[in-house]
């Protein structure tokens, strides 16, 4: 077995550009700490939704409504 | 009405379970960057049979670039500019930095919330489903805004429901 070190980006498993893996190869991942599966993900996006991006959001949404 | 679809809402919608009555009763065009990218998260979100897959790619036009969308966002935004004068496009979105873009640009766009309100007002989704929906948003759904923020968005469904015949 070969052992190389990857990094987590964005929840996926980033390895060294010079490790080539062939479809469908089994890997084994060692965790360095402890992992907790009961940690809620991060978000998707970069920025946190405002009161004011949510005022807009949901003033189109119920203009919708009006249009004839 | 053309609706152009960023990961975002396929996404969160998907993980609160709402992605059926959710989005827009009509086809929902994904672009090969978006579809990659929703595919890499939640590959069963993309058998909903609205989903029309568009697997060209489209140059991204000077307005957007150095407003550091992603290439989803980049690429959604590219299709949507393509789209003949006239015909209203609906950009789903819930990035900001992407948002700010369409507004800026006389896009349409409407994300997550806005599309559960509607969907309320619509009859699609009892007043109930939607409440809870949203209140799942923030954890489950994986969409970035806080609880305080969300009840704005509670607030608008009690009024859709005073509306309701």
């Amino acid at each position: 077995m070969t052992e190389v070190i990857g990094v987590v980006e964005e929840g996926r498993i980033k390895l060294p550009e010079s490790v080539r893996l062939p479809e469908g190869q089994s890997v084994r991942v060692l965790l360095d700490g402890a992992w907790d599966p009961d940690q809620p993900l991060p978000p998707l996006e970069d920025e946190e939704w405002t009161e004011e991006e949510m005022r807009l959001e949901i003033e189109q949404a119920l203009k919708q409504r009006a249009r004839p | 009405m053309i609706v152009i679809a960023d990961a975002g809402p396929l996404l969160h919608l998907f993980w609160v379970d709402a992605l059926a009555w959710a989005l827009p009763p009509q086809p929902v065009f994904v672009v090969e960057a978006v579809w990659r990218e929703v595919s890499r998260h939640a590959p069963e979100a993309l058998q909903d049979s609205r989903l029309q897959r568009v697997p060209l790619s489209f140059p991204v036009p000077p307005v957007l670039t150095d407003r550091r969308l992603d290439s989803g966002e980049e690429a959604a935004l590219a299709y949507a500019l393509t789209q003949p004068e006239g015909v209203d496009v609906l950009v789903l979105c819930d990035e900001l930095r992407a948002r700010r873009a369409c507004r800026d640009l006389s896009l349409t766009v409407r994300g997550s919330v806005g599309l559960i309100i509607e969907a309320a007002q619509g009859g699609r989704v009892s007043p109930e489903t939607a409440r809870a929906t949203l209140r799942d948003l923030p954890a489950r759904g994986r969409l970035y805004v806080s609880a305080g923020v969300i009840a704005q968005a509670l607030a608008a469904i009690d009024a859709v429901e005073g509306d309701l015949p």
